[in-house]
């Protein structure tokens, strides 16, 4: 396992040695910098031109330890963007690298992080949560209320 | 009516419950930082790696120190070398860092790059590398081949010779051959400054025009267009001879006409003095 990964990485960062930079990195799915909360099923970048087939993701855990199983291409009928379908992961940090390879060979590559949650409040789940109770209170009073008269 | 109220307050609770979640459950950020990379040829020993620093499409601003330490994927022995601090050099375009970590082995190098904020607060920001043996590039200590690249005196349309609006005359007037016979350091900007119209690479002519202002004729000062085609976009032979599959590059010779320094990607006035100036008369 340890040897195979490098040999992958290798690959993948060989298409970065092509040209030089040119597309860059409009919106990306899960965001830099993100909470996840839910489940993963993708890594979806948006660049600002046309990419080819030679982009790449490659996926790291803290420690740089690669995720397997990632195969980036780019999205049929929409040549801006870079996806993968995603390996079931476990929760940690992860660093996201790309290449993009422009129309005219020229790469780009950046990377970024984010954060699987094993669980994790949203405000909006809070606001959820916090306005059933008050029902849920609303409610017994009601009920009781209604009983007792 | 009591019933009534009842109903209603028990639909509302209801109607609260099943409110559908948030499509994307992101609650605050880990680490903004993105890192992008602007050079690509990597050789062991001490390889020059740039790179600039992004908070969402902009550069992250009021970053006072930024330190990178660097591990070898994949080693079972765990090989790693201590951070050491990148040089910023914020008088370009887009600013950049610079490192010249000791990276022995060949293989993939994971990189954490510790962004320490005016305000004191640490962020970390990993990144890739792929280090090899050797490059294609003619390497730093290499003689520089004595290429015959088109002059004013071979092709004397200045537009044919460089891509950009407004080219200096000053830097055509002699081939690569010519200048490595001058006794003179020299540095030669392969760059193609109106066909790659990036704020990564149009500034890099602009810096060498900057210094070359600067040092006039103290040291010879050559660019050579990346293309010889500005229509099918055909690479001019020199590209080849110097093993370039990236542009722009601009590499200082010595006197002796040895490569002392090269930079791929963007590069600042102040980088390219601090090659430069030790070779000076």
């Amino acid at each position: 396992m340890k040897r195979a990964v490098p040999v992958l990485l290798l690959y993948l960062l060989a298409v970065t040695a092509v040209a030089h930079a040119h597309a860059e990195l409009r919106t990306a799915v899960p965001a830099p910098g993100s909470i996840v909360t839910y489940s993963l099923a993708e890594i979806r970048l948006t660049f600002s031109e046309p990419i080819t087939k030679e982009s790449a993701i490659l996926l790291f855990t803290e420690g740089f330890q690669p995720v397997t199983g990632i195969m980036a291409q780019v999205e049929p009928g929409n040549p801006h963007t870079l996806i993968t379908t995603m390996p079931r992961l476990s929760p940690g940090d992860y660093t996201v690298q790309w290449t993009a390879v422009s129309t005219d060979g020229h790469p780009t590559s950046g990377s970024y992080t984010f954060r699987l949650a094993r669980f994790a409040l949203s405000p909006t789940r809070l606001w959820q949560i916090s306005l059933t109770l008050l029902f849920l209170g609303v409610f017994v009073i009601l009920w009781r209320w209604n009983r007792n008269s | 009516m009591r019933q009534i109220l009842f109903f209603v307050m028990a639909l509302w609770g209801l109607a609260a419950c099943g409110r559908p979640a948030a499509p994307a459950g992101v609650v605050s950020s880990v680490s903004p930082a993105q890192i992008q990379r602007l050079n690509f040829e990597y050789v062991v020993g001490t390889p020059r790696i740039s790179f600039a620093i992004f908070d969402g499409p902009d550069p992250l601003t009021n970053i006072s120190n930024v330190t990178v330490a660097a591990q070898l994927v994949g080693d079972e022995n765990g090989q790693a070398v201590a951070a050491v601090t990148a040089v910023p050099y914020t008088n370009y375009e887009i600013p950049y860092w610079v490192i010249t970590p000791q990276l022995p082995t060949p293989g993939i190098w994971g990189l954490t790059a510790v962004i320490t904020l005016a305000n004191g607060e640490a962020i970390t920001a990993p990144f890739l590398v792929e280090v090899t043996n050797e490059g294609q590039a003619i390497a730093i200590g290499a003689a520089a081949p004595p290429s015959q690249n088109r002059t004013l005196a071979t092709e004397p349309d200045l537009h044919k010779l460089s891509s950009g609006n407004d080219p200096n005359p000053a830097f055509y007037q002699m081939t690569i051959a010519d200048a490595l016979q001058t006794g003179k350091p020299t540095v030669i900007a392969f760059a193609t400054p109106g066909l790659c119209q990036t704020k990564w690479c149009t500034p890099v002519l602009d810096s060498v025009e900057a210094v070359f202002e600067a040092v006039g004729d103290q040291a010879n000062f050559i660019h050579v267009e990346v293309y010889d085609d500005f229509q099918n976009l055909t690479f001019v032979p020199e590209m080849a001879e110097w093993g370039l599959q990236t542009e722009p590059w601009v590499y200082v010779l010595d006197t002796d006409g040895r490569v002392a320094a090269r930079f791929e990607g963007p590069l600042s006035p102040r980088e390219l003095r601090l090659a430069l100036d030790p070779l000076l008369p």
